[in-house]
This record gives structure tokens, C-alpha cells and sequence, in this order.
């Protein structure tokens, strides 16, 4: 992935940063939230009912994809 | 238990200030130097009580991060607090210096004892958050992050916009403008209103803070008056701050901001001590301090590189992956340090139970096994790995959330605003062997 890309060519993934600092990705709003999901109710149990939806899609971002 | 591995390059002087305040590629030489020919090196600084490994990958620092149970926090966290204690004796408060004078003190306890004394401004029973293990780290670590929760950060976003938008309505095109004394202190005004400072003590309180800032970093080659006024500002800091947490529990942390919520949380069924609330304070006011860090090399490095800021003008969407990619080329944590609790193999060197190892994070961000083009500052980097800008495994920066939010908004705002500038003086940096910052970015926005 470079510069030189065009915004057409240019691939997005959506990924979030745990605090804890596990990266999680995935292609898609959807399935971003369900991986965050799971690895809040493996890593954190104690933390997992403190998370909606709308804050997995506040916290996740949308990054360059490696081509 | 030396490496004798000698190159071309001078290798880093881990200890010295004078290191990390010389250019960046002369830094950046330094450490690619180290890392290709000893990325697991046992350095021993003049002056200091014990030598330290430094690992200088990216893959063993995760390691180190990932594994609390083997490297523990509890014995320092910055590189001068391995400082030989007697020339820093100085610095620290009276319950300090007992400490250190007891019978049966190992090396590994006196770092601790030097590191919670800066951070204590004199108060015995503060507890910190970056020296503490699981798994009592993580129940203290809880408590903060229920503060900071997402939801409090989502709800800020317009806030920032607006306080941007302020700072912004002040710049005159074609006039010199610091970016550090005026968009960079966003990110502290916003951290005055949630921690609820009333707006007649606000400036006065950004100025303390950054004065705390300093303190946290031991240095035996400060200048003493510069020491001294460090630590007088610093100590109002904490002052005020003990202050701000009594008001809020004689109202029975009735309030929204910060500190009420610190106020009401409970610790072991009972409020949570004064000497950790306190630590969540200072925690959340560095948190608005290294924000403006990071925007200012922000500022500068799209400075330096044109091409890279026109592009984020054109296609805003990239801003978010530019916060991360400044953070990765410009970090503001150099170093982070833990202290082996059992003897374990790295990277093919035998560390001891006891040996303080230093993670150097600025140099895995530049590490050859892990980023493409490493040198190179390109937006359009795809993070398939994390960078260690802001730490990994338990003890990742609690504010990082808000950091990313901050500066996404921050940026957003201005490139719409003045997509357009360029240097207009020589930019004033400072740093000390665990962090950096900017003191001035002259910069001139084009209309």
C-alpha cells in the first residue's frame, strides 16, 4: 500500500485496539463487533457487560488494509 | 555480563537526556544500530546503581508486556529510577529516603522506592496505577477505565470539535502561530472541564501539570534551581488536586466529572483511598498533557512532509490511520521499563530475577521485522501490527481511547480549516529518557 494508491484502489478493514492492547479486525462493521464481542467475554468477562454496539463501532476505526 | 558488539554508530546512552534531545535521524541511527547487532543488550549507564537490559525489538517487548507474571512493574517504571539513590536523594520526600535507608533494601526495591517517591509529591500512601501488578493492577485499572469509559469519550467528540473550532477562529493566515501554546492545548482544556476545574483555575491548572509532568522523570543532572521550581509547582499540583478530591467527597461525588466519579467508586467495599484517587488525577491530567505531545509532532511532521497532509485533506478518511502512524514515527514514550521476577531466556540472553529491563519503545516502532520502510512517514500505512506508542499487555495507556479521539477530531477540524502549513521558526523539542514533547511548533497557515 502506498501513497500513490488512488482513494478507489485504496482497502479499508475496520480494526479495534483493546485497552488491554490486543488488536482485533475484521471486513466488515458487523463482524467487527462480534469478534469484539468474543474477546471481551474471553479476556475480560468482568468488562463485558459494560459494552454495547455503539461503543465497539466508537472504538473501532476503519484502517488501511495491507494490499 | 557485557555484549561486546561494536558498529559504526554510536549506540544510545539510555540514561542521558543529552541523547534523546539530539536530532532524530541521529537517534533513530543510534538505535537501528543497537537493535541489528544486540537487540538484547546489557547496558550499565556511569552513575547508576545497576546496569539494565535494554531490548530493543519489537517482538520481545511484547513478549515482556504480554507476560506480567515474569516481568513485574512494581520496581520502576522509567530508566532513571535505577539512578544510583544517593544522587537523587534530593528529589524525593522524607518517607522516601527512610525507605531507602533500611536494612536488606535490594537494588530492585530501591528503584521502586525512587519511582513511587517522585510520583508521590510527598503523600505515603499513594498508590499508583504504572507501578502495580496483577492482580491488583487490574482491579485499580478498572476502576479508571469505568471512569473513562467509551461512551463518556463518544459524548466529547462535538466538545472537542468546539474548542477546536475556538482555537482555530483565533489564527491569522499568514501569521506565526504556536501550535503548542494554541491548538495543542486542547486536549488539556478538555481534560480541565471533565476532571471539573472551575474555568478561573484552569490555565493555572495546565501549567501545573506540565510542571507534574517533569517531575515523574528523575534526572541527577537537572539543573537544582530548575529542580527545585519543578517541584514546588508540582507539589501545588498535587495540592490542589487533594483539594479538588475533598470538595467532591464532602458532595458526596454527586457530580459527572471525573473526580466525583473517582469520589463515589468504591475500593474493596469502601471508597477508594485518597492516595490512589489521587494517582487517577494525575493520571487523567498527564493524559491531557502527552495528548498535546502528540499532536504537536502531529503538526510538525505534516509540516515536513506536504505531500502526506494534502493527501489527508483530500481524503480525510485517512486522518484516523495518520493518528496511528504518528504515533508509531513519532512516539512520545521512549522508554517503559519492568523487572524480571524469575530468570528467563531472551532473545538468547539469560536475564536474572532482579535485572531491570528496559523496553525502548521509539526504536521497536522503527523495527526492520515488523514495519515496511520503517524510516519512512506514509499515512497510508496498513497497521497489521500495533505499534508500542502507547505501551501493550496491562499496562497500555488507560487514556489511549481518548488520545485517538482527540487527536482524530483535532486534525479533522483543522485540515478542513487550514489544510495549508508550513514551518515559520525553528520548533523547540524537549526530552528526558522516558518521554518528549514539543514546546513550540512556529507554524504559518496559508488563507
Amino acid at each position: 500500500m502506498t501513497t500513490q494508491e488512488t482513494p478507489a484502489e485504496r482497502q479499508y478493514e475496520w480494526v479495534l485496539f483493546c485497552p488491554c492492547g490486543t488488536r482485533l479486525a475484521a471486513p466488515s462493521e458487523d463482524e467487527i463487533v462480534e469478534v469484539s464481542f468474543a474477546h471481551l467475554r474471553e479476556a475480560h468477562p468482568d468488562m463485558a457487560d459494560e459494552y454495547e454496539r455503539e461503543h465497539i463501532l466508537f472504538m473501532a476505526q476503519k484502517f488501511v488494509k495491507k494490499a | 555480563m557485557t555484549t561486546d558488539v561494536s558498529t559504526d554508530v554510536e549506540w544510545p546512552a539510555w540514561e542521558d537526556a543529552a541523547f534523546y534531545n539530539q536530532d532524530f535521524d541521529t537517534i533513530f541511527a543510534s538505535f537501528a544500530a543497537q537493535r541489528r547487532a544486540a537487540p538484547v543488550y546489557w547496558y550499565e549507564p556511569p552513575n547508576f546503581a545497576t546496569g539494565f537490559w535494554v531490548l530493543s525489538k519489537w517482538e520481545h517487548q511484547r513478549f515482556v508486556g504480554s507476560h506480567p507474571e515474569l516481568f513485574s512493574s512494581r520496581y520502576g517504571f522509567a530508566v532513571g529510577d535505577a539512578s544510583e539513590p544517593a544522587t537523587v536523594l534530593h528529589l524525593l520526600p522524607d518517607w522516601a529516603k527512610e525507605a531507602l535507608d533500611r536494612p536488606g533494601v535490594t537494588p530492585a526495591d530501591a528503584r521502586g522506592i525512587v519511582a513511587l517517591g517522585k510520583l508521590s509529591m510527598g503523600d505515603p500512601n499513594f498508590e499508583s496505577l504504572i507501578l502495580s501488578d496483577p492482580p491488583r493492577h487490574g482491579l485499580i485499572r478498572d476502576i479508571m477505565m469505568k471512569a473513562l469509559k467509551p461512551s463518556l469519550v463518544r459524548s466529547q467528540k462535538a466538545r472537542i470539535a468546539e474548542l477546536t473550532d475556538a482555537f482555530l477562529d483565533e489564527i491569522e493566515p499568514g501569521v506565526t502561530t504556536d501550535f503548542v501554546t494554541s491548538i495543542g492545548r486542547v486536549p488539556a482544556a478538555l481534560m480541565t472541564e471533565l476532571i471539573g476545574v472551575p474555568p478561573d483555575m484552569r490555565e493555572r491548572f495546565i501549567d501545573m501539570s506540565s510542571a507534574q509532568m517533569a517531575a515523574i522523570t528523575i534526572d541527577p543532572n537537572r539543573d537544582p534551581q530548575e529542580a527545585e521550581r519543578i517541584q514546588r509547582s508540582a507539589a501545588a499540583f498535587h495540592d490542589y488536586c487533594d483539594e479538588l478530591l475533598a470538595e467532591r467527597r464532602a458532595s458526596g461525588g454527586a457530580g459527572d466529572d471525573l473526580v466525583s466519579v473517582i469520589a463515589r467508586s468504591e475500593w474493596d467495599g469502601a471508597p477508594v483511598p485518597d492516595g490512589m484517587a489521587i494517582s487517577f488525577i494525575h493520571t487523567f491530567v498527564n493524559a491531557g498533557e502527552t495528548t498535546r505531545a502528540h499532536l504537536s509532532f502531529a503538526a510538525l511532521t505534516l509540516a515536513e512532509h506536504p505531500e502526506q497532509r494534502r493527501l489527508l485533506a483530500r481524503e480525510p478518511e485517512l486522518i484516523r490511520n495518520a493518528v496511528e502512524e504518528v504515533l508509531r514515527f513519532r512516539p512520545l514514550n521512549w522508554t517503559g521499563c519492568r523487572t524480571a521476577v524469575e530468570d528467563v531466556e531472551l532473545g538468547g540472553q539469560q536475564i536474572k530475577a532482579g535485572d531491570y529491563v528496559v523496553m525502548a519503545y521509539a526504536s521497536a516502532n522503527r523495527d526492520e521485522d515488523v514495519w515496511e520502510r520503517p524510516d519512512e512517514f506514509d499515512v497510508t500505512r496498513a497497521f497489521d501490527h500495533d505499534h508500542q506508542g502507547f505501551g501493550y499487555g496491562e499496562h497500555s495507556c488507560p487514556g489511549a481511547l481518548l488520545a485517538r479521539t482527540d487527536s482524530t477530531v483535532i486534525q479533522e477540524r483543522l485540515l478542513t480549516r487550514f489544510p495549508d502549513w508550513e514551518l515559520a521558526g525553528v520548533p523547540i523539542r524537549w526530552a528526558n529518557p522516558f518521554i518528549q514533547g514539543m514546546t513550540s511548533v512556529p507554524l504559518r497557515f496559508a488563507p
